[in-house]
């Protein structure tokens, strides 16, 4: 078992035909992820490494039975990309690219709700289930199965962390970058509420940074009772510049927050034990899997 | 991406919102010529990206064209929060008979626009929030319906606006949700929005703050950017870069130069090499660009700065990291003259590749490591030494 995606699981490449595409999708497939279908618009009919491309998201759905999407578009053709495999009745669509306008990204989550489809991205490291499947830019060998679910807001840190545990011979069952833009298809309290469910997942290390209220609404969250197995977080940032991007009228809606004190201070009173330093995560996680 | 208040006023005038008439001046006798087209009371604005001007005394009421001359030769030599003022607005006063609170904003939380509404206005947002918690309404939009008339009046009523003002502000309202989505704004406020002794409307201040994941489909916005050569080199090659301004209590840790694969390790890289010691000079983040040179323009960038002790250059990606290494090996054999320790640390898929990369380059100057601790340990060990042979 495994969260969101499986060596089972059909994918299908928006933009394979692209420089992203062509550099990613091989790293995939190598790994073993089934990817059963291209989607490029005018290169229908053309296949790159034997996978057939077509020219829509239904055709890939039609002739090859794809179930989810990787979509490595533009970031100003994601909208689009993302509704399409949508309305195609794709379960999980993982997008990968940045630059995404948030306000398409408003239409995308508005249209969303109506649809049983789980969106993680965008501006996403993607996700991977060691040892099953691949969906992103997450280096493989930085990671083996195990019983650690990761969930994150950063990339990077999500390889860094994998690899720390790997080091320290902690696995993981799934490890998803959520994205690191404002508004993004699955939240961290989305992806923890899929971990609390999944039998194979006996801890969670949560890499939250600077900036929204994400990591607050985790806090509540854990505080609530929705999240009841041993969690680990580490907040990036502590040294960030202060930025408010949205100035006065943005912290009237955000509340308190934002900062890295005050997430790493509502996540303590919430129970969630917290690393000073990423390095620090691999013992905290020991003792909890021992206990 | 942030509009200053006069960029902001003219969007809102080019779609009919009443603003003040005025003008743009960069010097003292601009400012007197604006009072002599003018005329009257007018207000002079020091056009800075930061609240609190009128705290820090950069706005001002004048009423000859001497006294114009006079507060627009101060003002163009004060900073406000550190912000040099290089440019005035120059506006007639108004007659305000009320100040009320207007603004649209993306909600990330919810994940939609949210309109706030008060019958009071003038004063800071938060501080409005808090003195008057009644009076400010607001509602979250359904992108698929937009901002309707009703929903307008109904934010109307509930904020107690003058019956007289509401059909006005329906319209205005209507607008400004348009400008919203127009011009991908993640917010737009008009604090105060006057309402005149003649019972009209008025935006007296604005702001603006635009999404940049949507500049690339904004040209107009794009030339409104003022960015110094190194965000606009960093730009051109895809890559993030922030200076951190010094922090004068941090005086004798080694500064260090950062780069790093991803906004996550870059910040992670700064926190471990402030944990070892060192002060981090910088926020780099070279992830989307390293197919495309990123890390040597990233290391132009650093090499270039004369207060730097040290470069730690740690990542960890799916990337073609071998370019990443080339980068750096070639930037380095471009500056022969910079004496400071270049600590690479580079994992991921192609790591092997990349190592082969830097364990060819002879480079004294080029310092190994293994992993993300050891990398920010070393820099901060090496930094600490005074000479670097080369």
């Amino acid at each position: 078992m495994s969260i969101l995606a499986d060596h089972r699981t059909r994918f299908v490449l928006q933009g394979i035909t692209g420089r992203f595409g062509r550099h990613y999708g091989p790293l995939m497939r190598a790994y073993g992820t089934q990817i059963v279908a291209g989607v490029t618009p005018g290169r229908g009919g053309e296949s790159v490494e034997g996978v057939p491309v077509f020219d829509t998201v239904a055709e890939a759905v039609a002739v090859r039975q794809a179930e989810a999407s990787i979509v490595l578009v533009p970031g100003l053709a994601a909208r689009d990309a993302i509704l399409e495999a949508a309305e195609a009745g794709l379960r999980l669509i993982v997008a990968l690219m940045d630059g995404v306008p948030i306000q398409d990204m408003l239409w995308v989550k508005r249209r969303l709700r109506e649809r049983d489809v789980v969106l993680i991205g965008p501006n996403s490291p993607g996700l991977i289930t060691p040892g099953q499947c691949l969906a992103g830019f997450i280096p493989p060998h930085s990671c083996m199965p195990g019983p650690v679910g990761i969930v994150s807001r950063s990339g990077t840190l999500t390889y860094q962390t994998a690899h720390l545990l790997k080091q320290t011979g902690i696995g993981q069952s799934t490890a998803v970058g959520i994205g690191g833009d404002p508004v993004v298809g699955s939240t961290l309290v989305d992806v923890l509420t899929s971990f609390e469910t999944d039998p194979d997942t006996k801890a969670v290390v949560l890499l939250g940074e600077v900036g929204g209220t994400m990591e607050e609404d985790v806090a509540a969250f854990v505080r609530e009772g929705g999240f009841s197995k041993p969690l680990v977080a580490f907040i990036a940032g502590r040294l960030a510049p202060p930025d408010r991007p949205m100035g006065h009228a943005g912290a009237i809606v955000m509340g308190r927050g934002e900062t890295y004190e005050a997430k790493v201070e509502a996540l303590r009173q919430a129970g969630v034990a917290v690393a000073d330093l990423l390095t620090q995560i691999p013992t905290m996680i020991a003792q909890r899997l021992m206990t | 991406m942030r509009l200053y208040e006069h960029q902001a006023k003219a969007i809102l005038s080019s779609h009919h919102i009443p603003v003040p008439p005025g003008r743009v001046v960069e010097t003292a006798e601009g400012a007197e010529r604006a009072w002599l087209d003018l005329g009257g009371e007018v207000m002079i604005k020091a056009q800075v990206l930061s609240g609190g001007r009128g705290k820090a005394g950069a706005v001002r009421r004048v009423s000859t064209a001497q006294e114009a001359r006079g507060v627009a030769a101060e003002l163009l030599g004060i900073s406000v929060a550190g912000l040099p003022v290089r440019k005035l607005l120059v506006e007639a006063a108004v007659s305000i008979a009320q100040e009320c609170y207007v603004a649209i904003l993306t909600d990330a939380t919810q994940a939609a626009p949210l309109v706030m509404l008060s019958s009071a206005g003038g004063i800071e947002i938060e501080s409005l929030a808090r003195e008057h918690p009644g009076s400010l309404v607001r509602m979250t939009i359904d992108v698929l319906d937009g901002l309707r008339p009703y929903h307008s009046r109904w934010l109307l009523s509930r904020a107690q606006f003058p019956p007289a003002a509401r059909e006005d502000m329906v319209t205005l309202l209507a607008t400004l949700y348009r400008i919203y989505c127009e011009y991908d704004a993640r917010l737009l406020e008009i604090n105060p929005l006057a309402i005149t002794e003649q019972g009209e409307l008025v935006a007296l201040d604005a702001r603006m703050i635009v999404d940049d994941n949507a500049l690339a489909r904004q040209p107009r916005l794009r030339e409104w950017r003022e960015l110094n050569p190194a965000e606009r080199e960093a730009e051109r090659a895809r890559i993030n870069y922030v200076s951190l301004p010094d922090a004068p209590a941090d005086e004798g840790r080694p500064r260090i130069g950062i780069i790093g694969t991803g906004a996550g390790m870059a910040m992670a890289n700064m926190d471990q090499v402030a944990y070892f010691g060192g002060q981090p000079a910088n926020f780099m983040d070279v992830g989307p660009g390293m197919m495309t040179g990123g890390a040597r323009t990233a290391m132009e960038i650093l090499l270039r700065r004369n207060d730097l002790d040290a470069i730690l250059v740690s990542g960890y990606s799916a990337g073609p990291l071998e370019i990443m290494a080339r980068d750096v090996v070639e930037a380095l054999a471009a500056h022969p003259e910079k004496r400071l320790p270049v600590v690479v640390r580079l994992q991921g898929h192609h790591d092997v590749e990349a190592r082969a990369v830097l364990e060819n380059c002879t480079d004294a100057r080029l310092h190994l490591a293994d992993d993300f601790d050891e990398a920010a340990r070393r820099v901060v060990a090496l930094a600490g030494q005074q000479e670097v042979p080369t």
